[in-house]
């Protein structure tokens, strides 16, 4: 698993490649979540290069989600293959996050 | 519980409870190689879901159940492949077991058993004298 970012005018850019599991996923939230501790609280998080999520990592990208409201941030996920959506879709978490195909696209909605 | 009988032995993967989450990545592996040849009656979110129920019933087991291995054993059925957990050499407290692997205490807990439920056909767990046993049944079929 490998995390980057970049900064993409008011967004930190989080592209995240490998598979998310019970394993990468707490080392993947504590990075997030010092992200935010430190004042990056407009995130995009890139998941194109993630092949596999389990229920542990998408119980992450919920701890991320609860923090990033706490501090009325923004948070936008890209790059979903069709079986990461199919997951999404299963557990309703479609309808909690706001979902774009490309991190082009999510920084562009205003 | 529903009995599964006609089924033969594909494959079998021994994992060590001590590589604990590490491991997961090869157990996924494991399954993607075996159930290749069943492409013709599958496709690949098929693939997916199951790797993905199985998976979690591992995850799991590391995380709550005591034993120093797990068997996982794969079987072909006339109309379906069955995944079988047996987590051996232990002995636990199944009910705190199943509160915990059963219980939604948090919104960002508990997708596990409800991704199960919702990706394979059948689901079940046996406990024995010995070892304890998920059964995860899924039929051939394209999504």
């Amino acid at each position: 698993m490998s995390i980057k970012t970049e900064t993409r005018g008011r967004f930190l850019v989080i592209h995240l490649e490998g598979d998310v599991d019970a394993y990468s996923s707490g080392k993947i939230k504590d990075v997030i979540l010092g992200q935010i501790d430190q004042g990056n609280s407009a995130l995009v998080i890139d998941l194109a290069k993630v092949p596999y999520m389990d229920s542990s990592g998408l119980g992450m990208m919920v701890t991320v989600l609860k923090n990033i409201n706490k501090r009325q941030g923004l948070l936008r996920i890209t790059g979903l293959s069709g079986d990461l959506k199919n997951i999404f879709g299963l557990t309703r978490l479609d309808k909690v996050f706001n979902l774009y195909e490309s991190v082009e696209e999510a920084l562009q909605v205003q | 519980m529903t009995e599964f009988r006609g089924f033969d032995l594909v494959s079998q993967l021994r994992y060590a409870r001590e590589e604990g989450m590490a491991g997961l990545a090869k157990i996924r592996q494991w399954l993607t190689q075996q159930i290749r040849p069943y492409e013709g009656k599958t496709d690949s979110r098929w693939a997916f879901e199951l790797i993905s129920a199985v998976d979690e019933a591992c995850s799991n087991s590391i995380k709550y159940v005591q034993g120093e291995e797990i068997t996982l054993l794969l079987l072909e059925g006339k109309d379906g492949l069955l995944v079988q957990l047996v987590e051996k050499g232990h002995s636990f407290d199944l009910e705190s077991y199943w509160k915990k692997f059963f219980t939604v205490d948090d919104s960002d807990k508990g997708y596990g058993i409800y991704l199960i439920k919702n990706l394979v056909d059948q689901a079940s767990y046996q406990q024995g004298s010995e070892n304890n046993t998920f059964y995860l049944y899924k039929k051939f079929g394209h999504s």
